[in-house]
Order: C-alpha cells, then structure tokens, then sequence
C-alpha cells in the first residue's frame, strides 16, 4: 500500500529543510510543493517540532523522515490529493469502503480539523486528557527542560496574568508575568502541570518532555464566577508563595467592595487589607505598615501615578473598567522595584480584546465611564480606550456647608495598545492623562493633572532568557489662580516630570534557580514653584524657585532559588544611585548650626549637568519560606530600601497643594528597613487561609516639618523641615475565605509608627525629643470585607471598618491677644479624635446570563455608612467673635445612598 | 442628599493646666502715644473666668545702655506709660517681675521705624462696606506690618422718649409726664465702639514695591455702625519677620485650622523666656515699634440705600393707673382726653427707647 502510493507520487517531489518546525510550518511547505491537501487535528501536533532535510524525495518520503522516531502516521491518497496525518494509529485508506465510511466520516468531520481552524471558543474538555508533546523526540538534550510560553484567556486572546503552573504533586512550580508568560523547568519525562489563573477555569496539561519547547495554554474564564472572591490561583499562594506581605486583588474582588459612590474603587478596596490605613476618607494617601503617604509607589502599567486620587481623594485615579488587578507589596518588595519605602502598588490594566470589538459603559450617580477595545489586527494588534468624567456640579453639596460655593470637575482617559510583532517580540503603549479643577468657596481656583506614557518591548531571547524593555514619561502638575483682588491677583504653579528607562531580564537558569537582573534610571525634573502675576494690573512680582534636577540610576540582581521541596528562598540586592544636579544654586549652612537663613555661609552656583551631590548605597531584599506540610508554612523576610524623593505637607493627608521635592545636599534621602515574619496555615482543603504576620521597621531622616513652617515658594525650603527617625511595629491577623456562597476577609492589625526628632542641630525639637506618634499612627483595625451570593444574578456585600482615631495635636488652653481668644495647643500628636467606625452594604444584581446577548446589564445598589455614623476626620478649635469653639468635621456623616449601571456589549 | 459632610460641636476631653501660662500682649511704642502691655494667664478651655489678668506685677522697659522706664498698672493686668522716650539706636526689652516670685525677659529688639498710613479708602458692594488700608514704604524697608483698629459709630434709638412715669412713694407708676429736653436727646444720641479681635498683618515681601492695599474689615449692610455716623482708628506698626512669622502661626493655629486643606496646629514660640525655667511656656512676642494711626468717618448718607432696621415696636398703654405697663418706656402721646390730658401713650422696650442700653452718651472727643 505504501509502496503503490509512493510509485504514483513520482512526479511530485519535495525538496525542503525543516528543522525544528511545527506542523503548520511543514503541512504548508508540502502543500505548496506538491498541491495535496493534509488533514490532520492540530491539538494532537501542536506541541511537536520536525525535522527533515530532502531534495528531490517523494512526500512519501519526505514524511516517514519527518515522522521518524515519532508515533506520528500518514496515509496518502493520491486520487483525492489528500493526506491524513494522525497520531498512534494509521488509516488504512484501501480498505474495503463499507467498513471504511463510517469511520472515515467521523475523523472527518468529528475528530480531523481543517488545519488552522481554531475558531472554536470553547475548549474541547478532551484537551486535559492529551498528551503534549514538547520538543523533539529522541532529542538528547542533557540536563533539564525548560518549557515556556504564554498563558492566554481563550475568548479575548488577553494574557492571564499570575496564573500558576506547576507539576502535580511536587513544589515545582512558576507564575505568568504581566504578559501571561511563563517558563517552567521539568524533568525529561512525562508530566502532569495544573494551571490555575485568577477569574479562569483551572486545567490541566499533560505533557511529554523531550527537549526545549513551547506550549501555550488557552484557558476558560469562568462566565459566572460570582462564587469566588480571589479565585483558585491563590487557593495555595499564601502559604506557597516566598514573598510576604503581598496581596492580590483582581478586579473581581474590588468590584465587590462598596464604595462610596458605587463605582468600584481601587484605593478604597485596597484600605481593606491588612496593614493598610487611611487618615481620612477626604485623603489622597493611604498608609502601608506605618509609611507615610509618599512612602508608596503607585504603578500603573510601570507609570509612576504622583496624585492617584481626583477630588480630594473621594475617588480613585483609575478607570475600573480598565483594571485587570491590583498588587500591593507591603513587605517583600521585589528588587526590581525600589525608591519608595513602604509599598508597592502595582497596577496592571488590561489588555484590549484581541478577537472581538466590545465595551463597557457605566452610570453612577456622579460619574460615567466608556470604555471601548478591539483588535487593530486581529490577533495580533488590539487597543482598549477608556474615558471617565464627572457631572460637575451636584458632586458639591457633598462638602461641608462651609464650601457651598465651590466648583470641580475631574476627567480620566487611558489608552493601552499592545502588539505582538512575532512570537518573540511584543510592544505594549499606555497613555495616561487625568485632570482636576476645583475652587473651593473662594476666588481661588485648583487644578491638578498626571500625564504619562510608556512603551514596553517584551523580548523572548530564548527559552530561558526573556527581558522587558521600558522607557516612559511621567508628570504631575498642579496651579492654583486667584483673580479677585486686582493687585494681588496670582498664579501659582508646581510641576514634577521624570523620564524612566528600565531593563528588567529574567533567566531561568535551572529548575530551582530563576534569576532577574536588570537596571534602572530616571532623570528628574522639578519646579518647586512658579508665582506671577494673573492680571495686568496685579503688582505681583514673578517669583520662581530654581527648578531641580536629579538622575537615579539602580541595578539589581536577584535569585528565587528552590532549596528543597520545603524551602525556597529570594534573595535579592539592589544598588541605587542618585545625584543631583545643576544648575542650581546651593545654599552652604554652617556646620552644626541649625539650617535657617542666619546661618547661611555661602550660596554656591552650579553649571548645568554638574553633579552637585551623590547619595548611594546598597538595598538588600530577602525571603525565605519552609513549608512544613502542604498547607502550614512559615516565611521570612528582611528589605531595606532608599527613597530620594519626598513630600513636603503640614497636612495630614496629601493635599493636592503639597510639594515633592528631590534630596539635595541639605536634605538627606529617606532609609528604612523591616524586618517581617509570619505563619501562614490554611484550612478545609485550602478553602480558608488564615496567616499572622508580624513586623519591625526603622525609619532614618524621614521629614517633617518645623512649627509655623512655610513650604510654598520657599527659596530655602530645608530651613523649615526636620529629620526625624521613625520606628513601627504591628502584627497582622487574616483569615480569608475564598470559595463558597459566602466569602470575604476579617483582619485584624496592631500597629505603632513614631517618630524622634532630637538632632539638637536642628534648632527646635519636637516634644523635646520624645517620640511621638506620627499623624498617621492608628494602632487597633478590624476590617470586614464579605460577599454572600444568593444566586448567580444577586449577591450582597457588606464590609465594616474599625480603626482607633489618628493622634492630633489639641488646644490644651485659651488666652487673649489681640482682641481674641485664642487657643493654646498641646504636644505634637498628643491626643487622639474620635474612633473610626463604618458600614457598607450594596447589592449586586446582575442581568441574564445568555452569553450571545449584545448587552449584559447589572447595577450595583447600596448604602455607604449605613450607620450614619459622623466619624470625625478632624477636630479643630476656632476663635469665634472673641470665643474659641471646638468643631468636629465629618466628610459623610450620614447613610448615602448609591446606585450604579453598568452595561457590557 | 443634601450636605453629606457637617460640622459638630465637640466638647474637649481634657481641661488645661490649673496654673496658667504667662501671656504677654502688646508692643514697645517708640513713637508719640502710651506704651500697653496686657499680662494675663491662659485659661481651661473651659473656665468659669473670662479672663485671668496678672495683677500685681513689677514691669520695665529697659535698654541695652542700661536705661530703665518702669511702667505702671493702670487697671487689673493692664501696664501702661504714657509716653516712653526711647533713644532710635538702643535696643530695648521687656521685664516683667511677676507677683509669684519669677522673672520674664522679651528679647532685646532694635526700634523699627513705621511708615505713615497712606489713607483707607472704602468701597460699597451690595452686601458690605470693605475698608482697606493703604501704605507703603518710599525706601522699601519695612515689608511687614501689624494693624489694630477700633471702630466707634453713633447711632439713635427707633422712637424719643418725649414722656417718662411718675412713680408714687412705693415705686409703682401712676402716669405719665413730658421729659426734658436734655435727658430726652441723652436717651437718644450713643456711641459704641469695637476693637479688632483678629491678628491683622500683612506683607509686601511678595510684591515689586513695598505697597500695602489690603482689606481690613467689613461691615455688613444694614449694620447699626453706619445707621448714623461710623468712624476708624487704624493703628500700624512695622514688625520684625520674625514677630510676623509668630503671629501668622497664632493666627493659623487660632483662625484657620481644621478645613480639609489647612495646616496642622503648630507649636508657638514667641521671644519671652522665663529667666527661672526657660522650658516654660510663655506666649507673646514684644517688639519695640513706632505706632502710626490713622482716623476717618463713613457717613450713613455716603453709603445709601443702607437699610438699617430694628425689631422695634410700640405698644398703646391707656394712661390710668391700672393699665401701666412695667418694663418699657413711654415714647409719645397717641390721643389727648379732656384738658389735654393724655389719654393714650406710646411705649417700647428701653432697647428700642434709651440708646445707653446700647451704648454710651458721652460724644468721644473726636467725634465732629
């Protein structure tokens, strides 16, 4: 049978070179060559690579090379000009037709696939079953086998970001970057991995390791997945994973958390976790591990986000709809990531549908938001564009009756394109531009704005060496305007810009050890403030404080090694680098005096691009988990870390108004470092996580300000900040449960952070060099996030919060002067307003679930502070028509109601 | 939905200390006119006593040549000199014995010239009437000012009391007679006066001339202080930056703290130490300044349409024994009776009738 079928070939003869190819690459190069069409089902070949050289050789010929070695077989029928490539068994296709038919009709039409025919957006359930075969059979490449490629979500084409892979029944394991890629080292040999990716279906692959190779897995999401808060992914990532105090939010999960407008909030959901603290809800910043605000890197897509908030921090910065998830560092930062130091937040958008065009569009009662993705070229090219804006005015009645006649209006656009060049190289673009406009019950009128962008080129040198190249602007503006006086009518402006280029590889050297490395460098540029006249007739004089320039080069290098199936460890170091540059003009204080401007002793001028200072030095990041059983394991972990770059405020929380400003020769860079330990155990087949963590920190030269201290314009701004050293310590309880109608986390957090200033250089102490609480210093927290699903289509959400009320300082007395009473004010952070308690509820209720229908409708329909409870967010005292009074502000002191609409198409 | 956010009242957990600290208020007057220092003590926030003076206390300006000028307690608390004689090239402080034994230096300052006030001028908006100073330094020096103010204004009651009770033996009325004349219109013409009572400073440091044009009061329309005649005593002093600094943080810790974007209160140090215990807190900041003053008058006839109106109103007492009314004043006859005896009167309140309820009758020296 073959003998006659390669006889009547002879006049189609290949010749070609395949090495190493896969089975579409050596299907078309046949057809071409010799007119036959091949038949065959893709999912049994797609992992196998072939080699052949032939010149002038029949396809006959050409296919027993290629398939030498292999379980692969082919049947050629020359009538048809057709060829049936199979696996294991051969078709026989002379026999005799009636018993051929029907089996002939189900490979064809059942099994067989035309190739290249993946239309299919379903997995066929047989998929888990198969076996893969990965790279060359008979290959003899020593050592162990790494095996990559990139995890995709089967319907949008979208990568699953943090998916794990791992080897059944061992601690082999890895993780999907950003970009769903993952590469995997194995054993020759035959293999079961289990992929489990946050919102998706799990699966399984069973593969068959010869030698290097590629296998890309598609995965289901779940339609309806209301059951799951944080689906399976991390079902055994607390206790497995050797980085600590790290916390992963998907979308999903924010979405459940009430919010105060209804629209899901990133910031607001983050305050839910442990070791997380806000001053107020009328604040910008949040507090990880008694950090100050600044103290946190905000990445969105690797932007650096200078003001993540719009309207006074009653909103987050970040469209939801755009989110795919949200990691918060808090303890072991990895090393690429460094000059903050208290957290990393790390937000990652998502990726426009490859496939489809489709959107999303929501109505809350303030805002509204579109979103609109959809390939550019199809598999290859997509876009997501998303925009949010406010209905001005109502948002206003909101304040206190004191800013009755205040304006503002915000605006958000992202928009994120991701292109994949080949099966190597891959370029990501995302563009970020926010804007606030407020006026505040006065003639004097806000704004705010962040502008950035960055391209990322992910290339895939080889199996074991992939790197991520960034470059990418970031900048933060503010000006506030006043027009009414005419002869003090001012402008005044604040801008901070950087330019970034990062290196990030990561070899995976072996099948314990992976090892990332990579630089870093941002150039800094900084104006501390612009002042000028708003009006022709305005007497104001232009006054400019001298920009600032700076560069901060790092480069790091780290190891996750996996000692042993019980101990891993990540050990990582990272060297930083900063100077500051001219020009500039420095201000020389004598030694041992305190900086004020008596004691200047010299004022020196710097040229351009000159380095005026260098500040340098090591950071050390380590890790160690042991994992007693399956599910108990205990972890580790020391960092330290260098920030260049501080906020100057006499607020408590981050105003819009508050100035960066970059170390220079008179102010020190920020150090500090934790030590951080913690048990992690979970329960009833890893259905409920529970974990205690507990933490030491030191903080060197963080600043804060000195009394009465002038922070706008200031000419010589280190004359009116201090360095203070800082010391926190907490201990963190969670249990958290993941699956199951009812879901959600209780935490529970003890925590101190004080502060010293006792240089008696300085000039002035603080509470005569005590330690004192800093303002952000809330010791108890209980926080309650929880979901109860009734059905698909309806679930509700309650969380409830409790924190101890943060230190402020308080009138202690009264006196007269000058025709007043006035108040008389205790110690720094002496005393402490009022507990903070509150209630949410919302309930979720979702249209049908038809997949094919156009739209998919849901609201969201609930109460913020359903106890109506006026948590104070400041105490003050006023001199009032000769009488001081004690007030306390509350931001929502009543129940709010709220409703949101959403719609997908 | 209306104002989600609010403001309460709240009631401190903690009262202050029992003794008080020593607070010192005024200035060093190097120019024509007294010298004023205020000693009194800080108070609980809530403290039955309206104000604690520091009574009894030795108190002398002295300069760096060893010249002293005691000062003398005019009323309770109050240190006063009519007039000092200080030399422009000294540098002078205060000192202040206290009655429990401790001794109060200020630091020594040099004698800042104050430049005359140019003028203050007005402008009427339908709400208010803005008065704003204006001044400003040929040799561009001085940069920070303080200003002090007291507003005096005459003004009438709504009705003239042309009739008064007579009483009988026991005090009760019996009727009612004509006033005269003289103690009608004293009844009728007051004054009244205010002092400022917030800190007023400001600054040029900012502009490209030593130029002060600021606001420095508002009085609403419709106020009792332009019904008649409204006059300002505008005091000015050049200051130190340093005693603004000072006073910028009394007035952000006093009057501007607690809005979403205001400061944190902050500690205030001022430049008078207790030479026994310098941690002690003592809370002032004496400088040695020529006063400059200004005055002028705002007629109610410059500011029409001004709408001033009272609550008042009248009530019909028949003029018999059994029918008088205790606790108001008559005003006018409302109907004769037979003889031309009065029949039915007129009253009010004696808020309504007799302005030194109100005020004062005796016309200030410098009122036209």
């Amino acid at each position: 049978m073959c003998l006659q079928a390669a006889a009547q070939d002879q006049r189609k003869l290949v010749t070609a070179n395949f090495s190493n190819v896969d089975i579409t690459v050596l299907t078309r190069e046949l057809e071409q060559q010799t007119g036959y069409y091949f038949f065959y089902d893709l999912v049994q070949f797609d992992s196998a690579r072939f080699n052949a050289s032939v010149t002038n050789e029949t396809l006959h010929k050409t296919l027993e090379i290629a398939f030498a070695n292999t379980d692969f077989r082919f049947a050629i029928l020359d009538d048809q000009k057709q060829v049936f490539l199979t696996k294991g068994v051969e078709i026989k296709p002379d026999l005799p037709a009636g018993f051929f038919a029907g089996a002939a009709k189900d490979t064809a039409q059942g099994g067989v696939l035309d190739f290249g025919d993946r239309k299919a957006a379903r997995l066929d359930a047989s998929i888990e079953s198969k076996l893969f075969d990965i790279g060359v059979k008979g290959s003899t490449t020593p050592g162990a086998i790494t095996v990559v490629g990139y995890v995709r979500n089967i319907k949008s084409g979208e990568p699953v970001v943090g998916a794990t892979v791992y080897q059944v029944n061992t601690s082999n394991g890895t993780s999907t970057d950003q970009y769903g890629y993952y590469s995997i080292v194995l054993p020759r040999g035959r293999h079961t991995l289990i992929v489990q990716g946050i919102g998706m279906t799990d699966t399984r692959r069973q593969v068959m390791v010869y030698s290097n190779g590629k296998l890309d897995i598609d995965m289901t999401e779940r339609v309806i997945s209301l059951r799951e808060v944080i689906v399976s992914a991390q079902k055994r990532a607390n206790v497995r994973n050797v980085s600590m105090g790290t916390e992963r939010l998907t979308m999903r999960a924010i979405k459940q958390v009430p919010s105060v407008f209804g629209e899901a909030d990133i910031l607001k959901a983050v305050l839910t976790l442990p070791g997380v603290k806000t001053v107020g809800e009328a604040s910008t910043g949040f507090n990880v591990r008694g950090g100050s605000a600044d103290q946190n890197l905000i990445l969105f897509n690797d932007l650096t986000i200078y003001n993540p908030t719009h309207f006074f921090g009653f909103f987050s910065a970040f469209n939801p709809d755009l989110v795919k998830e949200v990691e918060l560092y808090k303890s072991s930062i990895p090393s690429k990531f460094g000059g903050r130091l208290s957290s990393v937040l790390d937000i990652s958008s998502r990726e426009g549908n490859k496939k489809n065009f489709a959107g999303t569009a929501g109505v809350g009662i303030l805002t509204s938001r579109f979103n609109i993705e959809g390939p550019i070229k199809k598999d290859k090219t997509s876009f997501i564009l998303g925009g949010r804006t406010t209905y001005a005015r109502w948002l206003l009645n909101l304040l206190p009756d004191e800013y009755e006649h205040s304006k503002a209006s915000f605006y958000d656009v992202n928009l994120i394109i991701s292109h994949q060049v080949n099966n190597k190289n891959s370029l990501y673009f995302t563009g970020y531009l926010s804007g606030d406009r407020f006026n505040l019950n006065s003639d004097t009128a806000y704004g705010y704005n962040n502008s950035n962008a960055s391209v990322k080129w992910k290339h895939i040198f080889n199996n074991k060496l992939t790197a991520i190249f960034t470059g990418g602007f970031d900048r933060y503006n503010y000006n506030i305007k006043s027009d009414k006086n005419k002869v003090n009518a001012y402008k005044l402006g604040f801008d901070i810009s950087q330019y970034n280029f990062k290196a990030d590889l990561t070899h995976y050297a072996s099948a314990v050890h992976t090892v990332d490395f990579g630089l870093s460098t941002i150039r800094y540029k900084l104006n501390p403030g612009t002042f000028g006249p708003a009006d022709d007739e305005s007497l104001i004089v232009d006054d400019v404080v001298e920009s600032e320039q700076a560069q901060e080069t790092a480069v790091y290098l780290s190891d996750r090694w996996t000692v042993n199936n019980n101990l891993s460890l990540h050990t990582g170091i990272r060297y930083s680098m900063y100077n500051y540059l001219g020009p500039k003009n420095v201000n020389q204080y004598a030694p041992n005096l305190p900086k004020t401007v008596d004691n200047i002793q010299d004022t020196r001028n710097y040229n351009g691009g000159k380095v005026i200072h260098t500040y340098h030095g090591p950071e050390f990041r380590l890790s160690a988990r042991y994992l007693i059983t399956g599910d108990l394991s205990l972890k580790a972990g020391f960092n330290s870390l260098r920030q260049y770059i501080h906020v100057l405020s006499n607020t408590t929380a981050i105003s819009p108004t508050d100035i960066w400003k970059l170390s220079d020769p008179n102010i020190r860079p920020q150090f500090g470092y934790q030590v951080s330990f913690g048990i992690y155990k979970n329960w009833k087949n890893n259905s409920i996580e529970t974990s205690v963590e507990v933490y030491g920190k030191r903080i060197r030269d963080y600043l804060d300000y000195k009394s009465g201290a002038v922070l706008v314009l200031n000419h010589h701004i280190e004359t009116d900040v201090i360095n203070t050293q800082g010391k926190a310590y907490g201990v963190e309880f969670m249990v958290k449960k993941q699956n199951g109608k009812l879901n959600g986390w209780v935490s529970y957090t003890y925590s101190r952070i004080l502060l010293k200033m006792d240089d008696p250089n300085a000039g002035e102490l603080i509470n005569r060099g005590d330690y004192y609480p800093a303002a952000y210093d809330k010791p108890h927290d209980v926080t309650m996030a929880g979901n109860y699903r009734f059905s698909h289509r309806f679930s509700i959400s309650i969380n409830a919060t409790y924190s101890t009320g943060r230190p402020i300082t308080l009138p202690i007395g009264r006196y007269y002067y000058g025709g007043s009473y006035r108040a008389l004010y205790s110690d720094r952070n002496a005393y402490r307003i009022p507990d903070y308690f509150r209630t949410d509820f919302a309930m979720n209720i979702e249209g049908n679930h038809k997949v094919h229908q156009k739209f998919h409708n849901s609201f969201t329909i609930g109460f913020y502070n359903l106890t109506g409870r006026k948590n104070p967010y400041s105490v003050y005292f006023v001199s009032e028509g000769g009488v001081v009074n004690g007030y306390k502000l509350s931001i929502f002191g009543h129940i709010i109601p709220f409703v949101n609409y959403n719609v997908r198409f | 939905m209306t104002a989600t956010g609010c403001k309460q009242r709240y009631d401190l957990p903690y009262s202050g200390p029992s003794t008080g600290y020593l607070v010192v208020d005024g200035k060093i007057n190097s120019g024509q006119g007294p010298t004023n220092i205020h000693l009194t003590r800080t108070l609980a926030l809530v403290d039955s006593v309206f104000t604690r003076n520091e009574h009894n206390a030795a108190v002398w300006v002295e300069g760096d040549n060893n010249t002293q000028f005691p000062l003398n307690e005019i009323s309770e608390g109050l240190y006063n000199s009519p007039q000092l004689n200080l030399q422009a090239n000294v540098k002078y402080r205060l000192r202040i014995h206290t009655r429990d034994g401790k001794t109060y230096f200020s630091a020594f300052t040099t004698n800042k010239k104050t430049p005359d006030i140019d003028g203050i001028s007005w402008e009427k908006s339908p709400d208010y009437v803005q008065l704003f100073i204006n001044t400003h330094d040929a040799t561009d020096n001085t940069h920070y000012y303080q200003w002090e103010y007291v507003e005096t204004w005459e003004f009438h009651p709504p009705y003239l009391s042309y009739l008064k009770y007579v009483f009988d033996p026991q005090g009760d009325p019996v009727g009612v007679v004509d006033r005269d004349y003289d103690e009608m219109m004293k009844m009728y013409t007051c004054w009244q006066n205010e002092t400022s009572s917030d800190i007023l400073i400001g600054s040029s440091i900012k502009l490209s001339r030593d130029t002060i044009h600021l606001p420095i009061t508002a009085i609403a329309t419709g106020s009792w202080k332009i019904s008649e005649k409204y006059s300002i005593l505008v005091k000015q002093h050049a200051i130190s930056v340093d005693a603004y600094e000072f006073l910028q943080r009394m007035k952000k810790n006093s009057e501007q703290v607690g809005g979403l974007f205001d400061a944190q209160p902050s500690e205030l140090v001022g430049n008078i130490q207790c030479a026994d215990n310098p941690t002690e807190i003592v809370i002032g900041f004496v400088e040695v300044s020529e006063e400059k003053e200004k005055r002028i008058f705002i007629d109610h006839r410059d500011v029409l349409p001004w709408r001033y109106t009272t609550d008042c109103d009248q009530i019909t007492i028949r003029n018999q024994r059994d029918s008088l009314v205790l606790g108001v004043i008559p005003t006018t006859v409302k109907e004769y009776g037979a003889f031309n005896s009065i029949k039915y009167f007129y009253a009010s309140t004696p808020v309504c009738v007799d302005c030194t309820t109100r005020g004062f009758n005796t016309k200030p020296s410098f009122w036209p």
